[in-house]
């Protein structure tokens, strides 16, 4: 069967060499992960928890036929502009691409946090990343003669679900970097030297190395062009905890003097 | 250029097969685009065969084609030329072509003309007669030789001028996957897409203003009679896709299979034109009232390309509602035997989900190593003929190719990379 | 306790691990649970909440890890249910296809898991074409096929070698890879003694008696008995050597083995004397004329498996034979002979050993067919010899001709002891012991009517963990009437003092060899072999698959038939075929 993928981020165009093997990784309910013999991971499924720069958009349909008929372990090869399963062909030469929205300036700092004001991160200071404990990450991260080493090594891999809560929040905490910069360049070379060493999921992984590139998800990077309410609410409800937890890194990244 | 490893090869030669886009484009005079086709020069299913060796009704084919062309004033003088070598004979697949049953085309027959557009490759099908007396199961009386008129002057005309209104021709990749999920497998059950392309037409052929209304009112009903018809645009899509795909001139996978009644003949991509061929085996299957066993005609057409392109019996599956008619059981037994023949397959066409197969494709590229591997032989759906001229089809059932052509074909290729033993 | 359940790569929405996690804090019994991805940061957060274990260290990033506190350790079964069920979600379905059987290799490779081995067990004609498609594949190949030709193995171990694969046999009967047993195998409990052996039952007597001293091997690599021929010139002894060199976790080296050939025996000795961990070498039949300072060379399988033991202790190595005491028969001065029928080929080969050191005088220069040994009063059969085994299963599994040969040499006058081996564990008879004793009970009790006494000795080659049971075995045994020896040199020297005579023990100097330095390194694929749960294709007996599944290990049922119909010439044509590697162009050109 032939399908259409609906567009396609710049990372994982990069990816898509012709004749390139990807094996079927991890599967969810709104799409699944391949990775190359790399450990290259692109993501291929619906914008429900947003877009990203590894990954292929699929429509609704197009997700769930293809899924159904996938199991872990599954070979893709690029072949003919298509990403060729033995039971799909899903062509990628009509998608369009994702935009890469690195238009960091745009995002409205005083609006978001007052929107912020209204949401609650209270239940954080019960966890192991209580706000004193990232409010000294981040003041930290300002001062290059600091040494942040130990204290990534505690939020990396940290926490629940695949994507584990410290990942979530060093992500926010990155992108509020984008948005308004305050990070020293040492510790952001520290932090892309500490992700390549095995201390989380290949998920999360992708996720950080995108993020210290400046290449988030659409879910995230919506905040810059429209700080409503309604733009964090809708980052909450990413994954059972990743999108607050990605929401609270940003706060307390903006709250900073 | 070479391939490193067979897979390689084979993977190359079935890429080309799913990438193929056969177009129907039009209804032409044999003779217009095969120009061996001269006077005293007919094309016949199968390997190459002498006139001597041909069944029966073949032979009966010849003299029915003879007739139609006037090279001869009755049967006597028809099988004076056969028999007197007057008549040469060139098969089918040497010519870009394909027949059903005995496939004797000559020079003034219609032909359907299908372009892949993918290489540009045409190939060539006389149309289906229908059922009952008809030449390509070697009746030649004459309401055969007068329906052969009439689709040499009606049918072809007007169909030729029908197509010719659809720019770029009929895309056939779409008309198989519609009628896929309406339960065809295109060879012994074409109906669904027999009325797709009807559906396509008649609308067409309607409003055909320089087409007298009688000869339109005709041209519909036989078409709207003729079940089968889309059996020979799918033959000459098979052809047109395989010879494509041969171009790749490496590897297993088969790019043909036909029969002539005395053998069966396969080719391979990595060996070319040349054929490796087996004595044919006869057909098993249900009988009309009346026929048995007894009166069947060895295995015979040209048809058999529709399993190399993995539909025909080798799709069973597809369409459930003949498994009984060719006497294979039920749904679980078709089932069965479309799993067998992903065994001997390379892959799954995508161009061609089957439903009733959880969606998987059509099964793509026999592998002649993995039938001599396995044991395992396509299953053809085909139609049995009566092994005597003129009565016809007197069954249904399925038959499998001799396993000794794919031996020689693997043999012949190992050896031809080097192999010594 | 804490339990620790380690699920490797595997991926879940964090959805379905919370409700996952909520569904085991719930379960009656459980008094606390955690769940997360084995991150090193995770990690310090189990150890931290109380929930620290040391299988936690095995967990990577891309495992889900789940510990899990109970008082119940059947509950932990029950967690694990729970856990298989919610990870496996609506993909059951297709979990069901995937314990399909495959006929062919491609199908074997897809259903398989990363597989590492192939298990081959398909008739000899066929098994090194197979072996070799094994090799071409990227698989090890453990070869229990009899009746491949020397030219196949010499040809099959050279390919391997230079792949950097391992071919364990042709006619491998017996090894232990990883702690899996495969073939006819003990289940022998894991520990830091590697094997090494070119000889089926030898390696079980050697791996059981150090299981029963408490000690484990996790690596027993079969060889086949030609490995040590000249023409193999022990190409897999010496990259099994080197790769339990490299483990670290292996602390002492066993090599047992027939004599080998002259040059092999010094090749293999040269590697050996590369080595600085302690090694005990057993060349069966030989008696040893010298030691060396870190290589004991022992006389007997029982002194091989006690200094291994004792090295691994950290002991100096130090074996005093022992016999059976106060065997309580009165034999006649007519009864002198002894009479040894075996299942265990090497058990046999041994016992003639210790015979002839012991009856010197007796022992007739020609070997008689069909006896390992035969003099003027003793004789010792292996029963698994082919002669034996003509149409007839191995006396492993069929009692019969063990029962015919006890009644016979039982009425002979002469005979003073019999000796009997029981060799259990995987592929042997579920009860052997309740097949031989009621004969055993039998000839002693007629024996007895016919004014004589009898030894029946016998001894089991197993361990506990074995299927029919160690223990069980004995006291079947001994409940006939049988007296029971530890071990088979035991059983023989008992045997041998009954009828007065001794097998002396050699003591001898230390020795010092010049060796050439040799390179020890050894191919990844060999080590990742030996140090990780093998995944199996296994292309013949069925029951292997279900041993290895049993075992815990993966293993995929490659029903195997002869390709092409069986036919040798179109065979060969598909092997080059399906493995040509170089330009299909090349033929081309000459048309």
């Amino acid at each position: 069967m032939i399908l259409e993928a609906s567009a396609i981020g710049s990372i994982a165009l990069e990816l898509l060499i012709e004749g390139k093997k990807f094996t079927v990784h991890s599967i969810f309910e709104k799409g699944w992960n391949i990775i190359d013999c790399n450990g290259e991971l692109i993501f291929l499924g619906t914008d429900e928890n947003g877009t990203f720069p590894f990954g292929i958009l699929l429509d609704q349909q197009t997700k769930q036929t293809v899924r159904a008929g996938i199991t872990a372990g599954d070979t893709f090869i690029v072949r003919n502009h298509r990403l060729s399963h033995s039971r799909f062909d899903i062509q990628f030469d009509h998608a369009k691409m994702l935009p890469l929205n690195m238009d960091f300036e745009h995002a409205n700092i005083n609006k978001l946090k007052e929107n912020m004001q209204q949401i609650s991160f209270e239940s954080y200071e019960s966890t192991d990343f209580e706000l004193a404990r990232v409010s000294e990450l981040i003041h930290k991260l300002q001062d290059s003669s600091e040494n942040v080493e130990a204290d990534f090594r505690y939020f990396i891999g940290r926490g629940q679900g695949l994507t584990p809560t410290g990942d979530d929040i060093l992500v926010g905490i990155l992108y509020g970097h984008f948005i308004h910069p305050f990070i020293a360049p040492n510790h952001l070379e520290t932090l892309a030297n500490l992700i390549k060493e095995p201390l989380t999921t290949t998920v999360s992984q992708r996720f950080l190395t995108c993020a210290i590139k400046g290449l988030f998800s659409s879910k995230i990077t919506k905040l810059q062009y429209d700080s409503s309410l309604e733009s964090m609410k809708s980052l909450i409800k990413v994954g059972s905890s990743s999108g607050k937890d990605t929401l609270y890194g940003i706060c307390m990244t903006l709250k900073k003097e | 250029m070479g391939y490193k490893t067979i897979n390689e090869a084979n993977e190359a030669v079935i890429q080309k097969i799913v990438a193929a886009a056969p177009f129907l484009t039009d209804v032409v005079p044999a003779k217009s685009v095969i120009p061996e086709l001269e006077e005293h020069v007919l094309l016949h299913a199968g390997p190459p065969i002498k006139y001597e060796n041909m069944t029966d009704p073949m032979q009966g084919s010849c003299v029915g084609a003879i007739l139609f062309e006037g090279w001869a004033e009755d049967e006597a003088g028809a099988r004076e030329l056969l028999e007197n070598d007057k008549i040469t004979f060139i098969p089918c697949h040497h010519v870009n072509a394909v027949g059903p049953m005995g496939g004797i085309t000559s020079p003034n027959m219609p032909v359907l003309v299908v372009v892949n557009k993918e290489t540009g490759n045409e190939a060539y099908c006389q149309m289906n007669e229908g059922i009952g007396a008809v030449l390509r199961f070697g009746a030649y009386n004459e309401q055969v030789i007068n329906r052969l008129h009439w689709m040499k002057d009606v049918l072809g005309p007007v169909l030729s001028k029908a197509l010719k209104t659809i720019e770029g021709g009929l895309n056939v990749n779409v008309l198989i996957a519609k009628a896929i999920a309406m339960g065809d497998e295109f060879h012994q059950r074409n109906i669904a897409a027999s009325l797709a392309f009807l559906k396509e037409v008649a609308p067409i052929i309607s409003a055909l203003d320089d087409v007298e209304k009688e000869q339109r009112t005709e041209v519909i009903q036989f078409l709207a009679d003729t079940d089968q018809f889309f059996l020979n645009i799918a033959m000459a899509t098979g052809k047109a896709m395989m010879d494509a795909a041969a171009t790749i001139e490496h590897g297993t996978v088969v790019t043909a299979m036909c029969r002539n009644g005395e053998n069966f003949g396969i080719r391979i991509a990595g060996m070319g034109d040349e054929w490796f061929t087996a004595p044919v085996n006869t057909p098993q299957g249900l009988y009309f009232t009346g026929y048995s066993a007894e009166d069947a005609n060895t295995d015979i057409g040209d048809s058999a390309i529709t399993e190399t392109i993995g539909v025909g019996g080798v799709a069973m599956i597809a369409a459930p509602a003949v498994t009984r008619f060719v006497g294979s059981g039920g749904f679980n037994d078709a089932l069965e035997t479309s799993n067998q023949m992903t065994e001997i397959f390379i892959g799954e066409n995508p161009n061609f989900a089957i439903p009733t197969w959880d969606f998987k494709g059509a099964c793509l590229g026999i592998d002649a190593r993995k039938v001599v591997e396995t044991g395992i032989t396509p299953v053809i759906n085909t139609g049995i003929a009566h092994k005597v001229a003129g009565f016809g089809q007197i069954g249904a059932g399925t038959v499998n190719p001799p396993i000794e052509c794919f031996e020689k074909a693997i043999t012949a290729y190992a050896e031809k990379l080097g192999f010594t033993e | 306790m804490l339990y620790t359940i380690i699920k490797e790569n595997t991926y879940q929405d964090s959805i379905v691990l919370m409700l996952l996690s909520n569904k085991l804090s719930a379960m009656d019994g459980v008094n606390k649970v955690s769940i997360m991805m084995g991150t090193p940061a995770n990690k310090d957060i189990f150890k931290s909440s109380g929930l620290g274990t040391d299988e936690l260290e095995n967990a990577n990033p891309n495992d889900i890890v789940v510990v899990v506190d109970t008082d119940q350790e059947d509950k932990v079964s029950e967690v694990e249910a729970e856990i298989e069920a919610e990870l496996k979600g609506n993909s059951a379905a297709q979990d069901e296809s995937k314990a399909q059987e495959a006929h062919n290799w491609k199908k074997a490779m897809e259903l398989a898991n990363n597989p590492n081995l192939a298990l081959i067990s398909i008739p000899g004609q066929y098994a090194a074409m197979e072996a070799e498609n094994a090799l071409n594949e990227g698989l090890h190949a453990f070869i229990f096929s009899d009746n491949v030709s020397k030219e196949d193995e010499v040809k099959l171990k050279q390919k391997a070698h230079e792949k950097g694969l391992l071919v364990m046999g042709p006619d491998c009967g017996t090894g232990i890879i990883h702690g899996l047993p495969l073939a006819f195998t003990n289940i022998v409990k894991e520990g830091d003694i590697g094997v090494v052996g070119a000889s089926g039952t030898g390696i079980q007597e050697v791996t059981t008696i150090i299981d029963r001293y408490g000690k484990g091997v996790t690596n027993a690599i079969g060889t086949g008995g030609r490995d040590l021929s000249t023409e193999v010139g022990a190409i897999t002894v010496l990259d099994s050597i080197k790769a339990l060199n490299q483990d670290p976790k292996v602390n002492v080296i066993t090599v047992i083995s027939k004599p080998p050939a002259e040059e092999v025996q010094q090749k293999v000795l040269n590697v050996l004397r590369n080595i600085e961990k302690p090694v005990v070498t057993l060349f069966l039949g030989d008696k040893p004329a010298y030691q060396e300072e870190n290589i004991y060379h022992a006389y007997t399988l029982e002194e091989a498996a006690v200094v291994s033991v004792q090295l691994s202790n950290g002991e100096k190595p130090n074996f005093e034979p022992k016999i059976v005491e106060n065997v309580n028969v009165a034999l006649k001065d007519s009864q002198v002979g002894i009479k040894g029928y075996y299942s265990g080929g090497t058990l046999a080969s041994e016992a003639a050993m210790l015979l002839k050191d012991a009856f010197k005088d007796e022992v007739p220069a020609e070997k008689k067919e069909a006896y390992i040994l035969k003099t003027k009063h003793h004789e010792i059969i292996d029963l698994g010899d082919d002669i034996y085994t003509q149409g007839k299963p191995h006396p492993m599994i069929d009692p019969e001709k063990r029962i015919e040969m006890l009644e016979t040499s039982g009425n002979d006058p002469e005979t003073a002891v019999i000796m009997i081996d029981n060799v259990i564990g995987y592929g042997s008879h579920d009860d052997m012991a309740n097949e031989l004793a009621p004969t055993i009970k039998r000839v002693l009790e007629k024996a007895h009517q016919d004014g004589r006494e009898l030894a029946v000795l016998a001894t089991v080659v197993g361990t506990e963990q074995d299927p029919q049971g160690y223990d069980k075995q004995i006291a079947t045994l001994k409940e006939s009437g049988a007296i029971i020896c530890e071990t088979n040199d035991q059983m023989v020297r008992t045997a041998i003092s009954l009828v007065g005579g001794k097998v002396e023990q050699p003591v001898l100097d230390v020795q010092n060899f010049e060796h050439t330095k040799e390179d020890l390194s050894v191919d990844e694929k060999i080590m990742s072999l030996i140090n990780s749960n093998p995944s199996v294709i296994n292309i013949g007996l069925k029951s292997f698959t279900e041993a290895v599944k049993e075992s815990g290990s993966e293993c995929v049922q490659f029903n195997w038939r002869p390709m092409a119909g069986g036919d040798e010439k179109l065979m060969k044509v598909l092997q080059f075929l399906n493995y040509y590697e170089g330009d299909t162009s090349n033929g081309l050109q000459n048309n």
